[in-house]
């Protein structure tokens, strides 16, 4: 086991000491120099502490090529791919500026935040106790330098807001530094700069961007952690380890595409982006047919399949900004051709008082599961309770 | 896999990339660019709230809804001349000073019909700057413009997505 000196603990003491009092530091004009100043100062301080500390440190990391280009060909396969995404979700333009000064100004506030940082948790890593619980502390602590903590709390403004931030914030970057302290323990700090530079780079030049909701982004990044971790967990067994060939075999990456692509035919199928989706029933009004709590599969229908519509089927249809399920009683056309249902919940007394038109129908219900939609009631029903207010002025 | 394989595999990988690159610069022209994108924690500019300040003869048929950088109004208003405004905050909540630039959506939903009722936006300015840690607000008036031909008053609705695009300030 390797002695803790006194650097290291105190390297350790620099970077909570900057974790603590960041958020103290966005003050007045210092908040606008953030990126250009205070952090890459804080950052070029641990490299410089790091190097001294690893002066003396030789590591040899095995197959370390191997690893490195591996992670480099998943990095700009994942690229392509997301890039190519664009093509079914849209794409936004870049809010980095092109200009040659502002493509310099973000090169210094992220390529060399990027290179001092990944070289300081290469230093921790390489300098601590072997044990789990001191690769846990070192991941933590930049996890938590890479959180916003000046404006942290405006994303726990509502339950919905919070489980957005969560979601597509705090669980990737968590799923990201697991997989960069361990890149950094069994192949070294330029795995890592081989899996950031690129991001970084796409991000910096690049003029457009899919335009893809936080759902997908946080899944893109999530799948990619879990590939790259595969990937390099395969090499170090086949090249490093002396197992055998059968377990070696078990860990071949390919064995899990089957399972990355259920994975992704189910959030597609969750996220509605087939032709028939789920949705989770929230009151009682079709009951004792679908009950609060139920999930039904609804197909979408497009306008030729909307004229098919009969008596008696069973509608999803938009009302405001709610989604309602009910059952069609009767169907009316007016003088001017435009067709016209009139709705009514099986458990309601009364048909519901406005019309239903054409282009407010989404989907024909398929057929319901009984009860398994109720996580999804409950946490919907906690969104709705932890709303801010509306206000409204004079 | 040997080395070399890979390195060849890393070379066809760029050169796929630039080849997207030069696609897209083809087809830069039609493409459809919405909005900017929200692409790291760096850049986080978003809408955090909309109230309504004032409604004249004005109902909201659907409450206003916003994303990160659009806001959505559906508005009936009743008669010549009534109104209804509503203020927009935005906050920057990343690390990047920012500047609008843009706004979209106004000039679309007002070339639509019923063209009497008008979207305009007020306390904008365009490079106007939004700092780190900052907020700004936008007024949104949607109004019925009274004119001598409308004689039949029957209310009148219209829906407009408005789009507030920023850009990093150099």
């Amino acid at each position: 086991m390797k002695r803790i000196n006194i650097e290291i603990i105190l390297l350790y003491l620099f970077i909570i000491l900057y974790i603590s009092f960041a958020s103290i530091l966005f003050v007045d004009k210092l908040v606008s120099n953030y990126n250009l100043l205070i952090n890459p100062i804080f950052w070029f301080i641990c490299f410089i502490i790091s190097i001294y500390i690893c002066k003396d440190t030789k590591i040899r990391e095995k197959a370390k090529s191997d690893k490195i280009q591996t992670i480099l060909i998943i990095v700009l396969i994942y690229l392509i791919f997301y890039f190519i995404s664009g093509l079914f979700f849209g794409y936004s333009k870049s809010p980095y500026s092109h200009a040659f000064i502002s493509i310099i100004k973000n090169l210094w506030s992220f390529l060399i935040i990027i290179i001092f940082k990944e070289y300081t948790r290469y230093c921790l890593c390489n300098n601590c106790s072997k044990s789990k619980l001191f690769y846990a502390l070192v991941t933590i602590l930049f996890i938590l330098t890479e959180i916003n903590f000046y404006n942290v709390e405006s994303n726990f403004i509502s339950g919905e807001s919070a489980f957005k931030y969560v979601s597509s914030v705090i669980i990737p970057l968590i799923a990201e530094n697991v997989l960069f302290t361990y890149l950094t323990i069994v192949c070294g700090y330029k795995a890592v700069l081989a899996y950031r530079l690129p991001m970084m780079f796409a991000n910096i030049i690049l003029p457009i961007f899919p335009d893809l909701n936080w759902f997908i982004i946080a899944l893109y990044k999530l799948v990619l952690s879990f590939v790259c971790f595969l990937s390099i967990n395969y090499i170090q067994a086949k090249k490093t380890e002396r197992i055998s060939r059968r377990r070696i075999r078990k860990q071949n990456p390919i064995k899990n595409i089957p399972f990355i692509i259920t994975l992704f035919i189910f959030v597609g199928f969750v996220a509605g982006f087939f032709k028939y989706m789920p949705i989770a029933v929230m009151s009682n009004s079709m009951a004792k047919l679908i009950n609060r709590g139920d999930l039904v599969v609804v197909e979408k229908l497009n306008s030729k399949e909307k004229k098919k519509l009969k008596q008696y089927d069973i509608i999803e249809y938009k009302l405001g900004n709610n989604v309602i399920i009910h059952r069609i009683i009767k169907i009316e056309k007016t003088s001017d051709g435009e067709v016209r249902y009139i709705t009514k919940g099986d458990n309601n007394n009364a048909a519901d008082n406005k019309y239903v038109l054409e282009d407010q129908v989404l989907a024909k219900v398929k057929f319901k599961v009984p009860v398994i939609g109720y996580p999804i009631v409950l946490l919907n029903e906690f969104f709705e309770n932890t709303k801010p207010d509306v206000e409204m002025g004079v | 896999m040997s080395d070399k394989k890979k390195n060849y595999l890393i070379v066809a990988l760029l050169i796929a990339i630039v080849a997207m690159s030069i696609g897209y610069a083809a087809l830069a022209q039609v493409l459809t660019i919405n909005g900017t994108a929200n692409i790291d924690a760096e850049w986080d500019i978003s809408i955090t709230d909309i109230q309504v300040l004032s409604q004249v003869g004005a109902t909201d048929k659907q409450l206003p809804t916003y994303t990160n950088t659009t806001a959505t109004f559906n508005v009936d208003l009743e008669y010549p001349g009534s109104s209804s405004t509503y203020l927009i905050t935005v906050e920057n909540k990343g690390t990047i000073n920012a500047k609008l630039s843009e706004i979209t959506g106004i000039a679309d939903a007002n070339s639509a019909n019923p063209t009497k009722i008008q979207y305009s936006v007020k306390k904008s300015d365009l490079n106007d700057e939004l700092n780190v840690g900052e907020s700004k607000t936008f007024e949104i008036k949607v109004e019925w413009l009274s004119s001598d031909e409308d004689k039949n008053i029957i209310s009148e609705s219209k829906i407009a997505t408005i789009g507030l695009n920023y850009i990093q300030n150099q």
